[in-house]
């Protein structure tokens, strides 16, 4: 019925029989197969016998048959390889004295451009490692909510928080959930001790919080430590800020103006977490005071937040149902639909970043991704180098290939022998890389905000392990297209007398690989010049207020009349005023305000100022008066920017002296309107504005200083502010070194841009020289030729040197509409403020690129030029 | 002493010893398969060819190529003296054991 002979088995089981073990000694058992194949071919359907045919040869891929014959076979096998793999090192480790300078190229190209990879293998081994201390870490899960209307105009959020009766809800038992452990916020603040002011931030948290977290407590108990109202549990670190390194057990703080709470126990130095606390409070502090406000608050989904202990992980399907059953029952009529519920693994947490209301610190995989592309950046064009230097150098190399393979070296012989030389180089890479990571992580953790919580950079183990797998892949790189290009030589066309192998000629790849490279250089070199343009215009730019010879002094609860009494008997302090903030500075709270007759109430910033505020930083009123100077007047007075007037379609300002609007539920009278400052950041618009006056909430004295001996005067203010202060410590600091400390962005900026830029004008400048080298070696004779026959020295250099500048005007060409793109469009946009890029940031940058540049290629060329043709000619 | 056989491997050898010159893969399957009416993998068949040659009661050696397998050569197995004696003393402890046991042989 069938015809035997057209119809074959399925190739793939005879692959992996073949596979498993080589097809030499497993010869007869594919006979074997193959003859049941084409006898059941006659007796059943052609699919049942293939069927069987792959039946069978999976019975014998897993046989002990196949197993006994390769491990007989290995013996003999293993032996040969492991001589064989000493003989790659051998010539790896031969090639690369042979030519010192070609390896020492190689391995510092390799060791800056892994140095930056191996911080983002260091901090991805760290986020994978966060949390990893509590023991039921896989059987923790965390409470998410999603809404589609609480922030309007978003879609759907996800959000780490919860409303808080759901906490409550949740610790009524239901099936599953082993414990709950509720989170709050709200005790973030401020702790008042004698000498400052201290911000602190924590978690009221239950009491079971240690039996569910790992934290462990150096003293106190944990079962007891958080079940009273107003106990407190410190870090050892804010132990230290508050009680100065005494014994902190038993004594009280007091967190904004709430308290006491009595310390009952300090934790132990902990291991890094998404949590991120100074205090921790009992939650039942919080259920005392304020829960019957929030009972039956399921709108509000800010600042609560749950953890539940499950019995298995089977139970999160059946909790995932209760929860949004009570989603359901909780959001009913109007509210229906408000938000639901669900559950987040712990371990899923750092590397999630998709929602609001983080609890701590998460870092989510997006800022990864980030991390490795920009480490990519730098890698790459250190391994295009390696390429590119091992495959010119094939002229030496390729005599050495012909001869493997006429003497019997398989294509894949040769192809792990250029792979082990690339493993080889990247191993040495990697320890002056470690080196560069050493020096260059403290300077990064500072950079980053609450790096050391998530990070610590310490080379243990894991990263250990995650660094040499990243020097493998990275060898990998390197050497993958030396290894293909030399395994392909013919041997035949190597060993022919002293010919150029063809593909050599046509070396466009390596042309357009040098320019990529001093493309992302230019890159890098324009944003430092971008960035540092900005940084000037910043420090430069008009505020609208004064900001020299403004020194700021904290108050940390000092009586503002007293130390203004003392202030004025010095004669340097020309005015005194107070402030709640520092303008121009990121801090500026913001209140609602309604317009009386209106119901809508908008968002406005705002500061607490005194009527002296006004002219000692000068700022211009422009409708009305100043706030007035009697106090029971000024509580209700406000002044506002003519951007709030915007905002409310007064077209005067005149109009708007007079207007009555709430705030917290008092009225305020607008007394006059000042010209719009910016009294945020240069990065944020100006807003809609308010200043108020009241004197609890001043946080800062501005003085206006005279002085040609700021020292003395310093010193005169100390002595003044002891006389009020009592024991507390005196802070002050100039108003515009405030406003450039707020700039760090900028000098982080700066650093990141500068230090990234180095390494890839270093690589790139290794990748050139090497060519240089080479391409002037080659051509030495055919210099020393063109000497004898007249040329002169500026000609030669010209000559020599014309490709290479090529390369430096593609560079130029290609980057400068992406860079200036990239920055202008989306980098600049950050900042609201900003200075334009000209053209001279930009022809700055190029010219930079070319003077590096040049001096590479003409180091080398000028010396080929100058050399005696008598020299270079004596063996012709 | 590695003498000890068991009842797949008896199996085996004794239809390696019946088929003499033939004996290689596919024949002793189908043989097994005929005689015991039992499905055999030829996985397991070669894994117990394999522990019978270690144990060194049979000996194998790769026939001439032909035609009908795709010109794959066969592995012919024979039964070695020592497999030999292993049979022999299996059969008369069995023997003995018949004799012993009042058992008539069923009709």
């Amino acid at each position: 019925m069938n015809n035997p002979k057209t119809i074959r088995p399925p190739v793939w089981p005879r692959k992996l029989l073949e596979w498993s073990c080589s097809s030499e000694i497993a010869e007869d058992l594919l006979g074997d197969v193959e003859e049941i194949f084409l006898k059941n071919i006659k007796s059943k359907t052609v699919s049942k016998a293939k069927l069987i045919y792959i039946r069978q040869c999976l019975s014998l891929v897993f046989s002990y048959a196949i197993r006994a014959r390769r491990s007989n076979n290995k013996s003999s096998y293993s032996q040969n390889s492991i001589s064989m793999f000493n003989n790659y090192f051998k010539t790896a480790y031969r090639s690369l004295t042979k030519q010192t300078f070609f390896s020492v190229i190689n391995i510092a190209g390799l060791a800056v451009g892994m140095s930056v990879g191996l911080l983002a293998v260091a901090a991805l081994v760290d986020i994978l490692t966060v949390d990893d201390f509590h023991h039921d870490k896989d059987r923790i899960y965390r409470v998410t909510t999603q809404s589609s209307e609480y922030i309007s105009g978003e879609g759907t959020i996800q959000l780490a928080s919860i409303p808080e009766p759901l906490g409550y809800e949740l610790m009524q038992g239901y099936q599953g959930i082993q414990e709950v452990v509720r989170f709050n916020k709200s005790i973030s603040g401020s702790v008042y001790d004698e000498v400052e002011d201290l911000p602190v931030n924590g978690y009221y948290t239950d009491a079971n919080f240690f039996k569910v977290f790992g934290y462990t407590l150096e003293s106190g108990n944990p079962e007891t430590a958080l079940v009273d109202p107003f106990s407190i549990v410190l870090t050892r670190k804010s132990a230290d800020k508050f009680f100065h390194g005494q014994n902190a057990m038993g004594k009280e703080l007091i967190i904004n103006n709430k308290g006491p709470y009595k310390v009952t126990g300090v934790l132990a130095p902990s291991p890094r977490s998404h949590l991120l606390f100074e205090v921790l409070g009992s939650y039942s502090t919080r259920s005392s005071e304020e829960y019957d406000q929030v009972e039956n608050d399921w709108q509000d989904l800010g600042g609560s937040y749950a953890y539940v202990l499950i019995d298995n992980k089977a139970s999160v399907e059946s909790l995932k149902g209760n929860l949004s059953n009570i989603a359901q029952r909780h959001y009913s009529g109007e509210n229906q639909g408000f938000a639901s519920f669900s559950l987040q693994s712990i371990s899923a947490i750092p590397m999630s970043y998709e929602f609001y209301n983080e609890i701590g610190i998460v870092w989510g995989w997006p800022a990864m991704l980030l991390f490795f592309a920009i480490s990519l950046l730098i890698l790459i064009p250190a391994c295009f180098n390696y390429a590119n230097l091992s495959i010119s150098r094939s002229i030496m190399r390729s005599k050495e290939i012909g001869l493997r393979k006429v003497v019997g070296g398989l294509k894949q012989q040769v192809f792990m022998q250029f792979l082990v030389e690339s493993l080889l180089t990247t191993c040495i890479a990697l320890l002056g890389a470690v080196m560069l990571f050493l020096l260059a992580r403290e300077e990064f953790l500072q950079m980053i905000v609450h790096g050391r919580k998530t990070f610590d950079f310490e080379l243990d183990f894991l990263t250990g392990i995650g660094f040499v797998l990243f020097s493998v892949i990275s060898a990998g790189i390197a050497g993958i297209t030396p290894a293909i290009y030399f395994s392909r030589l013919s041997p035949l066309e190597t060993l022919r007398a002293s010919k150029r192998p063809s593909k050599l000629k046509k070396a466009s790849v390596r042309k357009v690989l040098t320019v990529l490279q001093f493309s992302i250089s230019l890159f890098f070199i324009m944003g430092i010049a971008i960035i540092l343009k900005q940084y000037k215009y910043a420090l430069n730019y008009d505020y609208g207020f004064q900001k020299e010879n403004i020194l700021d002094i904290k108050l940390s609860g000092v009586n503002p009349n007293r130390l203004k009494v003392e202030l004025d008997k010095i004669p340097e302090v020309k005015s005194v005023s107070f402030s709640s903030h520092i303008p121009g500075t990121h801090e500026v709270r913001s209140s609602f305000i309604q317009l009386r007759e209106i119901q809508d109430s908008l968002r406005v910033f705002e500061m607490f100022v005194d009527p002296a505020f006004v002219n000692n930083l000068n700022l211009k009123v422009v409708a009305g008066t100043n706030l007035p100077k009697e106090e029971a007047l000024a509580q209700r007075a406000i002044l506002v920017n003519k951007r709030f007037l915007k905002q409310f379609q007064i077209e005067n300002p005149i109009d708007a002296i007079g207007k009555e609007y709430t705030i917290e539920g008092e009225i305020f009278v607008i007394h006059g309107v000042i010209k719009d400052f910016n009294f945020r950041a240069l990065r944020e618009t100006i807003e809609p504005f308010l200043l108020r006056s009241d004197y609890s909430k001043f946080g800062y004295a501005n003085l206006k200083i005279a002085s040609t001996d700021i020292l003395g005067t310093l010193a005169k203010l100390e002595t003044a502010w002891d006389k009020v202060a009592e024991e507390r410590k005196f802070e002050a600091s100039f108003l515009n070194d405030e406003i450039d400390d707020a700039m760090i962005s900028f000098t982080n900026m700066i650093k990141i841009f500068g230090g990234l830029g180095v390494l890839s004008i270093v690589v790139s400048c290794l990748g050139l020289l090497g060519m240089v080298v080479f391409t002037v070696e080659n051509k030495i004779k055919e210099v020393g030729v063109r000497k004898v026959m007249g040329a002169s020295v500026t000609q030669i250099v010209v000559r020599l040197s014309g490709d290479f500048f090529k390369f430096l005007i593609y560079a130029s060409l290609i980057t400068t509409p992406v860079a200036y793109f990239f920055f202008d469009k989306i980098f600049l946009r950050m900042q609201h403020f900003r200075a334009n890029i000209e053209v001279f940031e930009v022809g700055l940058s190029i010219l930079f690129l070319f003077a590096i540049g040049l001096i590479t290629i003409l180091s080398q060329t000028h010396k080929a030029a100058n050399a005696n043709p008598a020299d270079t000619l004596r063996y012709e | 002493m590695k003498g000890f056989i068991g009842e797949f491997e008896e199996l085996v050898l004794l239809t390696v010893a019946s088929l003499s010159t033939e004996a290689y893969g596919v024949a002793i399957k189908e043989d097994i398969e005929d005689r015991a009416n039992r499905t055999v993998s030829i996985g397991s068949l070669h894994s117990t060819l394999t522990r019978l040659e270690e144990k060194g009661f049979i000996e194998s050696n790769l026939g001439e190529p032909t035609n009908e397998r795709g010109g794959r050569r066969k592995r012919i197995f024979k039964v070695t003296s020592t497999g030999q004696a292993a049979l022999y003393k299996i059969k008369s402890l069995r023997d003995e054991l018949w004799k012993l046991s009042n058992l008539k042989l069923a009709k």
